[in-house]
């Protein structure tokens, strides 16, 4: 019989498939936690990839909400309970939905996106506790502040941030561009000084393909200290949230806009409230007049587009809700 | 409920329903593969029962009485569509997302949200259909496997 030799880690979210790296540091975006041999539901699932309960169901208290197979609450791959609050109830069902759902005998790695993302939002939780064994913090793959470091990169580099020649795709890409991008940009330059300590104003540095040719884009340190301070603000779980939108659309700001969109703290500057569409559109917007021109690519181009949908619209109902009791 | 968040919901029930469709019909078809073994065995057994000497007249006919039972209930499965099944026309955990729905803010916002979970379930089972027809070796069995690599250099599996 045809054996994996490394199971596909099943729950853990960042894996990512096509993950591309430059001369920097280490890739980010992949899955850095260390494989381990607890007895949880979620391991065993990513195992043996069989189905091996009959019944999925909910179970309420007044505070929480856990999902349960066949009466063992279910956990996570670190061995947490995978617990809601009740303000998430909606995400609940959603999970339940997932685990109802699967086809039996052979589950696949894809199929259940919002555990995944729910596990490691409860998994970064518990590694972030105070006084907590290094050894956990080592498995899910560092804590707040190395998450932290690797998402600031994003922003130099931002998808929302570079801007493609103007006599390429007759022009069109580069206006559909400046529409898009342009409000968002300084609507996020608008709500980076809001929440500026120094209260001075925050400048993003663009990369122009006409004006700068071919080259790295970086933040000025103030910027990025602001941005620092603003993953700073967030908590744990919408650092998650934040993490899983900005390497599905290797874009800092859309990690930004979904949260300011669907968590708590809302924004009320008008230029950064978009729809999950909307930001899909603008992580892909290359992609679009690439397919317009050159054809749709099957296997590639239709996979993707749903992939990047299917992992927003996640993060999105997990985001969705007031923030939890912890900080 | 506002009449506004009615059909929002209605339309979140429907992709939800629609979405959950392709698994279902898996999941059916598994469950009345299992049936239809365990009922056969069932079968054996009688007619193994039905063998034994020294059996008197009214258990023998009561064997032939149960064993005709099975084979008729066998005869159902097989007949039955899963396609046509009335389980692929509801949501199962629909009242529980009603009482939820209602529990929401009538709020713009959670409207929307209502509408990102139904772009989610449709976009998810999107997914999962394109990535089953671009690598049909993940529906296979390790049997069709096996037949397929060999029919590839021109071997048969024997039967």
């Amino acid at each position: 019989m045809l054996r994996l030799s490394r199971p596909f880690r099943l729950v853990s979210p960042t894996v990512l498939s096509r993950v591309r790296c430059y001369a920097q540091a280490s890739p980010l975006g992949v899955d850095h936690s260390i494989e381990n041999n607890l007895q949880t539901e979620t391991n065993r699932l990513s195992k043996t990839l069989t189905k091996f309960w009959e019944q999925v169901s909910l179970e309420e208290t007044p505070e929480n909400v856990t999902i349960k197979l066949d009466s063992k609450p279910l956990r996570t791959p670190l061995g947490n309970p995978l617990t809601l609050p009740q303000s998430r109830k909606l995400l609940s069902v959603m999970v339940l939905n997932e685990w109802s759902n699967l086809p039996s005998l052979s589950v696949k790695p894809y199929v259940l996106p919002l555990t995944s993302l729910v596990s490691r939002c409860i998994d970064l939780e518990k590694a972030n506790e105070d006084g907590v064994d290094p050894e956990l913090v080592a498995k899910i793959g560092g804590n707040r502040e190395k998450l932290t470091e690797g998402l600031l990169r994003y922003l130099d580099t931002d998808t929302l941030l570079v801007f493609s020649p103007a006599n390429e795709y007759e022009g069109a890409l580069r206006k559909a561009q400046d529409e898009l991008y342009l409000p968002i940009i300084s609507g996020v330059e608008k709500f980076l000084s809001q929440i500026n300590k120094d209260k001075k104003e925050v400048k993003l540095q663009i990369l122009d393909a006409d004006l700068h040719g071919l080259r790295g884009n970086a933040q000025s340190g103030e910027t990025r200290e602001v941005a620092k301070q603003y993953l700073d603000s967030l908590s744990v779980w919408d650092l998650a949230i934040f993490e899983k939108t900005v390497l599905t659309t290797k874009s800092f700001i859309c990690g930004l806009l979904l949260l300011l969109n669907k968590s708590a703290t809302v924004t009320n500057i008008p230029e950064l409230q978009v729809s999950m569409e909307d930001i899909a559109r603008a992580a892909t917007l290359e992609t679009i007049y690439q397919v317009e021109r050159w054809g749709e690519v099957e296997d590639t181009h239709d996979v993707d587009k749903r992939d990047v949908r299917r992992n927003i619209h996640a993060a999105a109902i997990v985001a969705f809700g007031p923030p939890t009791s912890s900080k | 409920m506002s009449e506004l968040t009615l059909s929002t919901y209605k339309s979140l029930l429907r992709s939800l329903v629609r979405s959950a469709k392709h698994n279902k019909i898996q999941q059916l078809q598994q469950d009345t593969k299992k049936q239809i073994a365990l009922l056969t065995y069932n079968r054996i057994q009688l007619v193994r029962q039905q063998q034994e000497k020294g059996l008197d007249a009214m258990a023998r006919s009561k064997v032939l009485k149960q064993l005709s039972a099975v084979g008729k209930k066998i005869e159902i499965l097989k007949t039955k569509d899963p396609l046509k099944s009335k389980e692929l026309l509801f949501y199962s955990h629909s009242k529980h997302l009603k009482d939820i729905v209602l529990s929401l803010k009538d709020d713009p916002r959670s409207l929307q949200h209502l509408k990102d979970i139904a772009a989610f379930v449709v976009n998810q089972s999107e997914y999962e259909q394109l990535i089953e027809r671009y690598n049909p070796g993940l529906k296979m069995s390790q049997e069709e496997k096996v037949q397929k690599t060999a029919n590839k250099v021109g071997l048969q599996v024997p039967e």
